[in-house]
């Protein structure tokens, strides 16, 4: 539980405590619990940032966060299977990166773009597949970023957007997971 | 003298504001709004610092970062990769930043 809590204030950066317990649909009641616990030991603190109040990891707590899914990794035997899948996942990283900046761009070749975005989605679902079958918290990117696909062939801010659950805002916290998920720092 | 610093041109605008090093998120209490961010790199936690700032300098990334997608989400300059920008640029200091350009120069020592 602990565990859990902590990485979706990682994954969500900043968040009120209903939406740390629905990244996992955790209990709220548990979760705010939790969160005071993680409070009182230096993991989270709450503050407001532009009105908006919320909770965000410590170095503390991001140093905890690791030590938990460090634990969590080697009782499923997991670290060779998530190396593997991240390798992959950066070999992709590049060019989606790339298609979603040519199309907040707005470059002539979106359609392009786009085709890249779905062919991205498709060389992740398996990957996914493979992760929950040792991690199942890694379920749901894949319909997170098929949403935002579907949403951005009719408004193309889907894409990047940061006010809404865009492809760029899942396909930047499934990075971070795998990031956290190894312990490795980011490039 | 002036100084001025280059990376990469990641998101288009010119403006003046003061540096605010952040080196992690313990210190996101520390940034007020139109300050220039000023780190080693990013990721989701520090979306709402964007919100925020004026414009973005970072040691890492690139072009191609997500840091350089989101502050052309917000509309703010950025340069990225200015190697030690952390060591090189003063918490407070004033500082103008060309996201066209890809310099970032100090006001403090003209």
């Amino acid at each position: 539980m602990m565990l859990l809590t902590l990485h979706a204030v990682r994954l969500l950066g900043f968040a009120d405590t209903l939406e740390v317990a629905a990244r996992f649909s955790l209990d709220s009641h548990l979760v705010e619990s939790r969160l005071i616990d993680a409070g009182v030991n230096g993991f989270v603190s709450r503050s407001t940032f532009a009105g908006t109040s919320g909770w965000s990891l410590s170095s503390q707590g991001r140093a905890e966060n690791e030590r938990l899914l460090a634990e969590e990794l080697d009782r499923a035997g997991a670290r060779g299977m998530v190396l593997a899948v991240h390798d992959d996942f950066a070999d992709f990283n590049t060019g989606v990166v790339s298609a979603c900046s040519a199309i907040q761009l707005q470059s002539p070749a979106t359609q392009d773009a786009m085709d890249v975005l779905m062919g991205a989605l498709a060389s992740w679902r398996p990957l996914e597949a493979r992760l929950i079958g040792l991690l199942p918290r890694f379920e749901g990117y894949s319909e997170r970023l098929l949403r935002s696909l579907k949403q951005a062939a009719e408004d193309p801010v889907w894409v990047t957007a940061t006010d809404r659950d865009s492809f760029h805002r899942a396909w930047f916290e499934l990075h971070e997971d795998l990031i956290a998920t190894l312990g490795i720092q980011r490039a | 003298m002036t100084v001025v610093f280059t990376g990469t041109a990641a998101s288009a605008g010119a403006t003046l504001g003061p540096a605010r090093l952040i080196h992690g998120p313990d210190e996101f209490a520390r940034f007020q709004s139109g300050d220039i961010l000023v780190c080693r790199t990013t990721d989701p936690a520090w979306t709402p610092l964007f919100g925020m700032a004026s414009a973005v300098v970072t040691e890492n990334g690139g072009m191609l970062s997500h840091a350089a997608i989101v502050a052309r989400e917000f509309g703010i300059p950025a340069v990225l990769g200015v190697r030690a920008a952390l060591e090189l640029l003063t918490d407070g200091g004033p500082l103008a930043v060309d996201g066209s350009r890809g310099t970032v120069t100090r006001l403090d020592t003209a």
